[in-house]
């Protein structure tokens, strides 16, 4: 099956569409118009940017390039998270970065190696497609824990500086942050996948569709991207918070400023 | 003594906030800081908890002068009430047990009884234990936070404030109870003329003539 290409006309016609959110951007005083217009035009330049060294590191299909791939995304996704989420850089980029970079590594190891069994797990199409999703998807979920969990706990000292004071150990003062910051960072998620197939039909499962699988493969790509993203996010908060948090404590389990 | 502030100086980002300041606190006794917001009440509680380092002195609990080293053995001798908490997702039932679910005083879990009997002492409703902290008023959430500290069984409470949001029958019964405990030795910060004269210590910030007693 075929899928049916898209002419430039076409996709012309699809940009007419977002003359209503903008007509209404404009017409509520909300300010957005101009930021929707040059988050559209970003987002077409990059894709398209996309679709051309996708097209290159497809034809390659080396490794290495595509270990360099992960590692220059990984460094851009680090570049993301610490602006979104205001924290100290000097103190977060290597617990970011290691985050990021040991949580795709398990999962891809797992998907790719023991799941899809493939020969080479490096393989451009796959490596690169999964890789991409899961790590766009963890940097999100991340972003909000970081920003939960340490605005909080600044937010709120006198509530750690209780629980130090009447007998906890770092690990158990913070435990109160740790989980908010997990429950507003996999809240969406669960949510998410509770009604996954009822009120929202899946990208990845969508694609595969057009793209021409069959219902029961996109369906179990689909079920097994959604399990990746949701393990990688844990890996990546859990790796995250817990590195950053042996250099952000003293001896006397004060901290500074994040 | 039970506690000894040996020439303490405190100050931040350079800026000296309390020079040479000495004094020594015994079991039983009932001290009070007094001075202006910013004085450096709560900074010496927090001499006392770890979390302010003298810039020099000393201080020393059961003659063992705290360091990096025993900070946390010290913290379990004491109870601490911040003058503010939040604890906002919690329930006051689950903001109670928190404490007990510390390692370190997992031994000392209270039953329900000793909790509802500190409640009444304190002037707090049974029902309350089912609220969550977010709907107690802020006399309410006081007493709740001296309950937990009370439940630790600690020989040396530290209080910040610990009658500024009470109402003066509230005020009454809270330091009715704590000043009828002999055996217990209180540090408080405070600004209420009723609670630092309860006191039968006062270090009065901006009088270093009130320092050594």
């Amino acid at each position: 099956m075929e899928t049916i290409d898209i002419s430039w006309g076409n996709l012309f016609l699809g940009y007419l569409l977002l003359g209503i959110p903008l007509w209404a951007f404009w017409y509520y005083h909300t300010g957005l118009v101009r930021e929707t217009i040059v988050a559209a035009a970003r987002m077409t330049v990059q894709l398209f940017l996309m679709g051309l060294y996708l097209t290159v590191l497809f034809d390659l299909n080396n490794a290495w390039i595509n270990l360099l791939w992960l590692i220059i995304m990984i460094g851009v996704g680090t570049g993301t998270t610490l602006r979104r989420s205001e924290l100290h850089w000097r103190k977060f980029i290597i617990p970011v970065t290691v985050g990021s970079l040991i949580s795709i590594l398990i999962v891809d190891a797992f998907f790719l190696g023991i799941v899809l069994r493939l020969d080479n797990v490096f393989d451009a199409r796959y490596f690169i497609t999964i890789s991409g999703m899961i790590m766009g998807n963890s940097m999100k979920h991340n972003i909000i824990a970081l920003n939960v969990f340490y605005k909080t706990l600044s937010r709120n000292k006198q509530d750690y500086k209780y629980c130090i004071a009447n007998g906890a150990t770092r690990r158990e003062a913070l435990q109160p942050f740790m989980r908010q910051a997990l429950k507003l960072a996999f809240n969406p998620q669960i949510a998410t996948m509770a009604v996954m197939g009822l009120i929202a039909l899946p990208g990845t499962l969508t694609g595969q569709i057009i793209g021409g699988s069959s219902p029961d493969t996109a369906i179990k790509y689909q079920i097994l991207l959604m399990l990746a993203i949701f393990v990688a996010c844990m890996i990546t908060i859990l790796i995250t918070i817990n590195m950053a948090n042996r250099t952000l404590f003293d001896e006397w389990d004060d901290f500074e400023k994040f | 003594m039970l506690i000894s502030f040996e020439n303490i100086s405190i100050g931040y980002n350079g800026k000296p906030l309390l020079e040479g300041l000495s004094f020594d606190i015994a079991a039983g006794d009932k001290l009070a800081l007094k001075g202006e917001s910013g004085s450096g009440k709560t900074s010496l509680l927090n001499v006392v908890t770890g979390f302010v380092r003298p810039t020099s002195g000393r201080m020393l609990l059961h003659n063992e002068e705290s360091n990096q080293d025993n900070i946390r053995a010290l913290r379990r001798q004491i109870a601490y009430l911040p003058q503010q908490i939040n604890f906002s997702d919690y329930d006051v039932k689950g903001f109670l047990e928190l404490p007990f679910t510390f390692s370190a005083n997992k031994s000392i879990r209270p039953d329900r009884e000793k909790i509802m009997e500190l409640f009444a002492f304190l002037g707090l409703k049974p029902g309350l234990i089912d609220n969550t902290m977010q709907d107690v008023s802020g006399g309410e959430k006081q007493r709740i936070a001296l309950v937990s500290c009370l439940l630790l069984e600690r020989q040396i409470l530290l209080l910040d404030e610990p009658v500024s949001a009470l109402d003066d029958a509230s005020k009454k019964l809270v330091m009715d109870y704590l000043f009828s405990q002999k055996e217990l030795t209180i540090i408080s910060a405070s600004h209420d003329a009723d609670w630092v004269t309860r006191c039968n210590k006062v270090i009065n910030l901006h009088q270093p003539s009130s320092w050594k007693q």
